[in-house]
């Protein structure tokens, strides 16, 4: 790498300090001003699926493996947290790492199952699978333990699991508290998996995932092992997302098929593609502004639904570069110089007299006199 | 021996459904390359086209058919203005457009649970009884969807391959600038292969409905397993998906019969993964070379 590479690079990170340490402040910040336990709840809300969807980036717009699985492994990490919670009664922080070894492991499997497949066809796959996991779980009936007089399936079936236990902030902070436990923890997960991603976006990982994206067979050619680097991929992102999986079942203190369905499925999917695929703000940005949508739609129950997935078609039409990309073209924006204009209108002469006139007029104010021969 | 024959009965039944329902799907892709999650909306929509023409117009089934027809072309060429036509040329259309129509069926799935409700239905446009074979019962509404499937398959290959509206689309499918050069309308000849799936898909929704019961959601789990299949045949092979529907069809039910009703979708799945690993481009997929 030349060293002005490296500059642009350094420069990128320390942009990316300012902007992380900006947001976790506001962040730290909110709960000071007291803005009820809704909205709290809300946010609390917004930092689980903010952290699933950056892993999710990883796989989907970092890898360019466009697998639809992310919830089913979120799923599979809440769901092995809350049955070492009620199964083998653990404490629930003792569970977490449980939860993300099984998410790991599943994303693993669903990594390897579509190794020899290509771009569209993961998409239906993984769909495919999310879906049968999700049939397993609504039809399971048969009675695994029994509480007392009441039969509990192994998943729980389709109301879900329950009585797991949760985080204890209830002891710890009191009643009254509690939510700011909820509240840190997210943030705290959050931020964790935000720099885990980012490190794995500037790191040689990936380098090679983007190699692997925008080129496969470049990147095969030039020695870049694909099947390794998928599992890899699909591996890293498990930890945090089932890990997720776990923090949200300890705060909602049930844990039902509902995370499966088609509709969470298309509003995490929206986050991404609102945010922006394969950048490293947008899935925050893009979860930001989904939450604050839906928080708004919520008193249009009828037609929640119906506004999410008119946002994406729009975002998909008009904005294929999601919110970051309109973002950085603001920035980017500045009045074009009256050559890039004739050269736009197809009037240019190729005349480089004429061009260094127009770009530097105060250098060359009549053409050129020292640079004509 | 009767199991045995309620097996295949039962299998040819479900086949049947799957059968009709990737006929449209393996359209789109064959021409457009395009994997349509909408074509849930389509089933849909034809469905409930059936219902409000018999049950609430008190109208004879004779219109039912050309209404669902008409109603998919229309949403065919909706879809196709509104939305397909504006992805089309970028790099990343295979995966955008599955994204946008994800959107398009929960947006068509919520306007019609505003609109009908979300109460199961049961839609009129079917036959009741069957054919005695022994102690088993083949349900006349499986010959129904059986022979349907076969005369949509037909037709389609026909137009597909004979007339001048298919040899344009495919003309266009496989060198759009060329076939632009040549003085052929691009834009159109994508509608009106997006109007002839659509089409297609709400009369299979007409059957598919028919068979089950008739509910908002209703398209959304043919969709993934029409397109399960679709895959395995090699996308794009209209013959060779109705086949696999016929084979995947019976091995479901086979397993639901064996192992348990909850074990067939999975069974199923698990088969079709490790044939994919097997054989990446499906079982009649042709092998494709990729140039950089």
């Amino acid at each position: 790498m030349n060293r002005s590479a490296q500059n642009t690079k350094r420069k990128e990170i320390w942009r990316d300090f300012w902007v992380g340490l900006a947001f976790v402040a506001i962040a730290v910040l909110i709960p000071v001003f007291d803005p009820g336990n809704y909205i709290l709840s809300q946010i609390t809300l917004f930092f689980i699926w903010a952290a699933v969807v950056t892993q999710w980036n990883l796989v989907f717009g970092v890898a360019g493996v466009y697998s639809l699985a992310q919830m089913a492994v979120f799923a599979i990490g809440g769901y092995a947290t809350g049955m070492m919670g009620l199964y083998a009664g653990w404490n629930l922080w003792a569970a977490l790492p449980i939860g993300a070894l099984a998410a790991v492991i599943a994303s693993f499997l669903i990594g390897a199952a579509n190794l020899r497949l290509r771009g569209p066809y993961i998409a239906i796959m993984t769909l495919a699978i999310a879906q049968v996991l999700y049939a397993l779980i609504v039809t399971d009936v048969e009675c695994f333990i029994y509480k007392g007089k009441l039969c509990l399936n192994f998943t729980g079936g389709a109301k879900g699991l329950i009585q797991y236990g949760d985080f204890g902030f209830k002891e710890l902070l009191g009643f009254k508290y509690r939510v700011l436990g909820d509240y840190y923890l997210g943030l705290v997960l959050l931020i964790l998996g935000m720099l885990f991603a980012l490190f794995i976006m500037y790191g040689p990982l990936g380098a090679t995932f983007r190699a692997l994206r925008d080129n496969r067979i470049c990147a095969e050619a030039r020695g870049v092992d694909r099947v390794r680097n998928q599992l890899l991929v699909f591996a890293l992102s498990g930890i945090f997302t089932g890990l997720a999986g776990g923090v949200y079942a300890g705060i909602q203190r049930t844990f039902g098929p509902d995370v499966l369905s088609s509709t969470l499925l298309l509003f995490l999917l929206s986050m991404m593609v609102v945010g922006g695929r394969g950048t490293k703000w947008g899935p925050i940005l893009g979860a930001g502004a989904l939450m604050l949508v839906d928080t708004i739609l919520r008193d249009f129950g009828e037609i929640r639904v119906a506004g999410l997935s008119l946002i994406i078609l729009v975002v998909m039409i008009f904005l294929p570069r999601g919110l970051v990309g309109l973002v950085e073209d603001i920035f980017r924006w500045r009045p074009q110089s009256r050559w890039d204009e004739r050269v736009k209108d197809g009037i240019a002469r190729v005349d480089f007299r004429e061009f260094q006139r127009l770009r530097n007029p105060k250098k060359h104010p009549l053409g050129t006199s020292g640079n004509n021969g | 021996m009767d199991i045995f024959l309620q097996i295949i009965i039962s299998g040819v039944s479900l086949g049947a459904m799957y059968a009709v329902g990737t006929i449209a799907l393996s359209l789109l892709w064959g021409t457009m390359g395009m994997m349509n999650l909408a074509h849930g909306s389509f089933i849909a929509i034809g469905g409930y086209m059936a219902y409000w023409c018999m049950t609430v117009m008190g109208a004879s089934w004779i219109f039912v058919l050309p209404l669902a027809l008409a109603a998919g072309m229309l949403g065919g060429y909706l879809l196709y203005h509104l939305v397909v036509r504006w992805m089309f040329e970028r790099k990343e259309f295979s995966v955008d457009i599955i994204i946008a129509t994800v959107a398009v069926a929960a947006l068509v799935e919520n306007g019609l649970l505003n609109v009908a409700g979300p109460e199961a239905k049961r839609q009129p446009f079917s036959i009741s009884g069957g054919l005695k074979l022994g102690d088993v019962v083949l349900p006349y509404q499986t010959i129904l969807t059986v022979a349907v499937a076969i005369i949509l398959m037909v037709i389609v290959l026909y137009i597909v391959t004979r007339t001048k509206m298919g040899i344009v689309i495919r003309a266009v499918s496989q060198q759009q600038v060329a076939s632009q050069l040549m003085g052929v309308n691009v834009m159109s000849a994508f509608a009106q292969a997006m109007m002839l799936a659509g089409g297609v898909a709400a009369i299979s929704g007409v059957l598919v409905t028919g068979a089950t019961q008739l509910f908002p959601g209703v398209g959304f789990d043919t969709t993934i397993k029409a397109l399960v299949i679709c895959i395995i045949a090699g996308l794009g092979n209209l013959r060779g998906a109705i086949f696999m529907a016929f084979v995947l069809g019976l091995f479901e039910v086979a397993v639901q019969y064996i192992f348990g009703q909850q074990y067939g979708f999975p069974a199923m799945l698990s088969l079709v993964i490790v044939l994919l690993i097997l054989r990446p481009h499906g079982l009649f997929g042709k092998e494709t070379v990729e140039r950089v």
